[in-house]
């Protein structure tokens, strides 16, 4: 689907939501949302190990044009990504209406 | 009292082409993302329920906008909450319409909203919950 916004949302370990939009502001992202959360894989890991890890996250909401969807995606992967301490992944949707940015200012605000 | 037509822009992709049959598809639900000041939260959620979106949910977060400035003028509080609202499609322009007006003239209301497709929902009860759709609900 073609849309002219997409959402950038990033799971990242905790602590790491300044290096997520550092990132994303190289390529021209104004600001993101962050949400708590706890993510819940690797359990046969912990088990096998026997140890327990409280698996913080955090995960940013970016709303940002599709042009500059994939330098965003490609600069979070170099960033944040999962080979790094950030252990993130990233993805994005289509987002269909937009109300609340304006168009010519947005690298300002 | 005079109405003002908001200055922000609404962006809206194309809607689907109405069957030249006319005949209707039940209407689409999409997801209707609010992120507001959490102070603000309350009074955008009835503004949105006033569109006959039945389910909503509040999350709290926090934004990340350029903060150095911000902080340095004591205006650091970036605390906000994430609304997620299921919203039939036929609605969702006025409630669009409302909320950019409400961005604008609101003290300290100022937020953004987007809406995002749902492919799929399970269950005509839920559907019709979700969508609001109140004339085949009898049985």
């Amino acid at each position: 689907m073609e849309t002219k916004y997409e959402t950038i949302l990033c799971i990242v370990n905790a602590g790491f939501s300044d290096a997520v939009m550092d990132a994303a502001r190289e390529h021209g992202a104004s600001g993101g949302t962050v949400i708590h959360a706890r993510g819940t894989a690797a359990q046969e890991a912990q088990k096998l190990f026997n140890i327990s890890i409280q698996p913080e996250k955090e995960i940013v909401m970016i709303l940002v044009p599709s042009k500059i969807k994939d330098d965003i995606l490609h600069s979070l992967y170099q960033a944040v990504g999962l080979k790094t301490p950030g252990q993130g992944i990233a993805f994005s949707i289509p987002v269909t209406n937009v109300v609340g940015i304006n168009e010519e200012g947005q690298d300002k605000k | 009292m005079e109405i003002k037509r908001p200055h922000l822009p609404i962006h809206r992709e194309k809607s689907q082409k109405e069957n030249p049959n006319g005949l209707k598809a039940p209407s689409k639900l999409v997801m209707l993302i609010t992120i507001v000041n959490r102070s603000k939260s309350d009074f955008f959620i009835d503004l949105i329920e006033g569109f006959k979106a039945n389910f909503q949910t509040v999350i709290y977060g926090s934004g990340t906008a350029p903060s150095e400035v911000k902080k340095f003028l004591g205006l650091g509080n970036s605390e906000k909450a994430i609304i997620f609202s299921l919203i039939s499609e036929k609605n969702l322009s006025n409630c669009l319409n409302a909320l950019a007006l409400r961005f604008e003239n609101t003290r300290n209301g100022k937020g953004i909203a987007y809406s995002v497709p749902l492919n799929s929902v399970i269950g005509v009860l839920i559907y019709q919950f979700l969508s609001n759709n109140q004339t085949t609900t009898e049985e």
